[in-house]
């Protein structure tokens, strides 16, 4: 009997997916398999490892361009921001000529100090904003 | 430099002639480092923190800094770290159906009042995702089937 295309597609998917998410065990499990049959494969074993490296690469950078993207979709939804704030009081004479030629013309001034997208290890986002007190 | 796989040459040739020129072994790279870096933090940090219990004059946050290569800020820190660290290793290997990121480094401590050196030896390891592991290290473990080990040079 002949079965539809999508079920044929969804069986492929569902291959790929259960690939991918045990992609580090199958690898192991391949290159023991070549490795232990290296004397009966021949030249061949090398032909089989460079695929094996070329589909591991494959593998792993989709699982990371995955987990980047499901980091940038989720993490803002999820997680409440931690702001913490600290106001400094500092002397005119302290800032940098250009930062207090603006201060003393009434211009607001902020920087915005970014950090990586994928953010493997935890940095902060500061924001500093310079403002005039009388 | 890395040559380019044919898989990407394929792939680059496919998607131009739709008149796109993706960058794909950019993008791949560039990943690539952040994993890098990832391994890089770790092992200074426990670095770090080792040099600090060998020699306490010396301060684990400036230490991690100038072992991810800020030597140039603290010039003091760098000379003390290479007068304490004598060698390092990091080994990334598999058992188990696991990988392990392991680091082995020799510190000297500051010797005092005539005693014979001394040195210490301090090892650390953790899990790592096989993800994780930079593309180059994945590579030689697939060929070699063995724990591939880096030397640790000091970053200048």
């Amino acid at each position: 009997m002949m079965l539809p295309p999508l079920l044929w597609l969804l069986g492929a998917g569902a291959v790929f997916l259960g690939t991918l998410a045990f992609w580090s065990s199958i690898q192991n499990w391949l290159a023991d398999v070549i490795q232990r049959t290296r004397a009966r494969l021949g030249a061949s074993a090398d032909t089989l490892m460079s695929a094996l490296v070329i589909v591991d690469r494959v593998m792993v950078n989709g699982q990371r361009v995955i987990a980047a993207t499901g980091r940038a979709i989720f993490q803002n939804e999820g997680e409440e921001p931690v702001v913490i704030e600290e106001v400094r009081p500092l002397m005119a004479e302290e800032l940098p000529a250009d930062v207090r030629a603006r201060v003393e013309a009434g211009e607001p001034i902020s920087y915005e100090l970014s950090v990586s997208s994928m953010q493997v290890h935890h940095v902060p986002t500061y924001k500093l904003a310079v403002r005039r007190t009388d | 430099m890395q040559t380019n796989g044919c898989l990407t040459a394929f792939l680059s040739f496919f998607l131009r002639l739709f008149g796109i020129k993706p960058p794909i072994r950019r993008t791949t790279e560039m990943i690539d480092v952040r994993y890098r870096e990832y391994v890089d933090v770790w092992v200074s940090e426990s670095l770090a923190r080792w040099l600090h219990e060998t020699r306490a004059e010396i301060d684990a946050e400036q230490a991690a800094k100038t072992l991810l290569g800020e030597s140039s800020r603290f010039p003091e820190t760098a000379a003390q770290i290479r007068e304490a660290l004598i060698d390092a290793k990091v080994t990334f290997s598999q058992r188990d159906g696991k990988q392990y990121l392991e680091i082995e480094a020799y510190m000297a401590p500051r010797q005092l009042n005539g005693k014979q050196p001394q040195i210490l030896r301090w090892h650390a390891e953790r899990a790592i995702n096989w993800t994780e592991i930079p593309d180059d290290v994945r590579e030689s473990m697939i060929r070699m089937r063995q724990p591939v080990t880096l030397g640790y040079s000091i970053p200048q």
